[in-house]
């Protein structure tokens, strides 16, 4: 994916190691690639604050870097294993400050909504957005690992430790809540 | 049941409208990070606290674990090594190698004790018996010593080793008083050896096969040799009395009767000379006795002090077992501690899990 261009493109490319050929080696280049935003935009909607966001993914990134040889496909795919990084570095951080501050103010879209239907869902968006950040951080996590990171229900239960049928029961829940929470600001 | 990836349509309208909008990092800090990536994130890592011990740690471990197991392996193959000379030494000492056999206080040490005469150098090195050979008296005093021994051949080497025991008797300037060999099923020999050649004579019997037993031992007979002495000593003094009597005889009644008791004497003279020379043959020649058994269990190689392959598997077993000895007590050691190590750090992810879980819920 190129920075800035929106959401990126699930990549998993996994090359195999010469030296082990019966366990693929991680393409760390092209998890980065693929997962940077992602990461990015589950860390900040789990942590609610831009700058810790940018801190933990880079962390996670970090570590995945330093991890990259202990990875193994058999346990699960290289994207849920980053995100399984950066969910624990975003939780150390919560529970190392204890922020709880206010998600800092998305940059609007840049340009103005061409038409009005344009602008209609602009503001639909802002509307999801703010009753995403009334709901608590194992609902927020749950929505951002599904339509953040774009992991399906299997990689969801992988990061979260928990069973695919469970995962989606919270992810269930969660969207619930969050309609709920969209109707009552309406 | 697997609960389906998709939802309700209302919220899947939700979730089209959080896919078009997720947070979106700052360009200028992507860049950064970006390159960063592109360094392999060269920053150096931090110094954990504990990574110099633990560094230093794991060889002083590894160092103190070699040489813990050195030393067992030395203690255990040294104590091996010494219950084998303990053995040999049991086998060529007075004493018996198999059941213990009472040991007068004449026998005791009689084997060290001077083979046929009665005076013995003082200055002769004190043997297994230990103690001072002249500490009680046995260099003035006579032993017979007396020797037995079994050994075991295979089948088709009995005719060699008989060979080889009347070979070494011969040898020894000995020589063979009975001997009994049936094919390859042993034999037994009856052996008068020097007393002062018996314990290489011993040593050499016990290179021509495996030594199952053997046995020393010794009595004193100084009591008899000077008994034998003392009657001889006296018919001699009694035919020159009568010799001197005869002399002065001036009768044949009295010349006949002197001369009567003078082949009495002369009879008593000659049998206490057999006497002394038998009992001088007891001290000058031990009795051997040795048994030839045929071992067809295949142990029974002969022992020749080479180190041959045989012997090499012996030792590569016996270090094997000190080995697995070794392992089982590390293992034995090591096994409480690391089923602990494995409990506190299970204990330790466990609680991690849920301290962070925790911080999930009051975030």
């Amino acid at each position: 994916m190129v920075p800035g261009d929106g959401r990126s493109t699930r990549v998993s490319t996994v090359t195999l190691d010469p030296a082990t050929p019966t366990r693929p080696a991680l393409d760390f280049d092209a998890l980065y690639r693929d997962a940077r935003d992602d990461v990015y935009a589950y860390v900040a909607t789990l942590l609610h604050d831009r700058g810790a966001a940018e801190d933990v993914t880079a962390q996670a990134f970090e570590r995945a870097f330093r991890k990259a040889g202990s990875y193994d496909a058999r346990r699960g795919g290289e994207r849920a294993w980053v995100f399984g990084i950066a969910r624990h570095a975003a939780l150390d951080e919560l529970r190392r400050r204890k922020r709880t501050a206010a998600l800092a103010a998305d940059p609007e879209d840049a340009a103005a909504p061409a038409t009005e239907d344009a602008a209609e869902r602009a503001l639909e968006r802002a509307a999801v957005r703010a009753a995403l950040a009334t709901l608590p951080a194992r609902d927020r996590e749950v929505i951002a690992l599904k339509f953040h990171a774009g992991l399906d229900n299997a990689e969801i239960a992988g990061v979260l430790g928990v069973s695919a049928t469970n995962a989606g029961t919270l992810l269930h829940r969660a969207m619930n809540k969050l309609r709920e929470a969209v109707d009552d600001r309406a | 049941m697997t609960a389906p990836d998709t939802l309700p349509p209302e919220l899947e309208e939700l979730g089209a409208l959080l896919r078009e909008d997720p947070p979106r990092p700052d360009p200028a800090w992507a860049r950064q990070l970006d390159a960063r990536a592109a360094a392999g994130f060269s920053r150096p890592p931090r110094k954990r606290r504990w990574a110099k011990p633990r560094s230093l740690f794991l060889p002083a471990a590894g160092l103190a674990a070699t040489a813990a197991v050195a030393v067992i392996v030395v203690i255990g193959i040294s104590s091996a090594g010494n219950v084998g000379s303990n053995d040999s030494g049991s086998s060529g000492s007075g004493s018996s190698a198999g059941a213990p056999a009472p040991r007068s206080k004449e026998s005791a040490g009689g084997e060290s004790a001077s083979s046929a005469g009665l005076a013995r150098p003082k200055t002769a090195p004190p043997t297994a018996g230990g103690g001072n050979p002249g500490s009680d008296s046995r260099d003035a005093r006579r032993q017979e010593r007396s020797a037995s021994m079994t050994l075991a051949a295979r089948p088709r080497e009995i005719e060699d080793v008989a060979d080889g025991i009347v070979r070494v008797t011969d040898a020894a300037g000995g020589f063979v008083a009975s001997s009994s060999v049936s094919g390859g099923d042993g034999g037994s020999f009856e052996l008068r050896i020097p007393t002062n050649r018996l314990q290489k004579a011993l040593a050499d019997l016990s290179a021509l096969a495996h030594v199952r037993d053997r046995r020393q031992s010794s009595r004193d007979i100084t009591a008899e040799t000077v008994s034998a002495r003392g009657r001889l000593r006296e018919a001699r003094n009694e035919r020159e009395g009568l010799l001197r009597a005869l002399a002065r005889a001036t009768t044949v009644n009295e010349t006949e009767s002197i001369k009567a008791r003078l082949r009495t004497v002369n009879a008593r003279i000659a049998a206490a000379r057999t006497a002394m020379r038998r009992v001088d043959n007891r001290a000058r020649y031990a009795n051997v006795s040795v048994s030839l058994v045929a071992d067809r269990s295949g142990g029974a190689a002969a022992d020749d002090g080479r180190w041959t392959p045989a012997d090499a598997f012996g030792d590569a077993l016996r270090v094997l077992e000190v080995a697995a000895g070794i392992a089982m007590l590390v293992l034995a050691i090591a096994a409480p501690f690391a089923i602990l190590a494995a409990l506190a750090v299970g204990a330790a992810r466990v609680t991690g899990r849920r301290r962070r879980e925790r911080a999930l819920d009051l975030a």
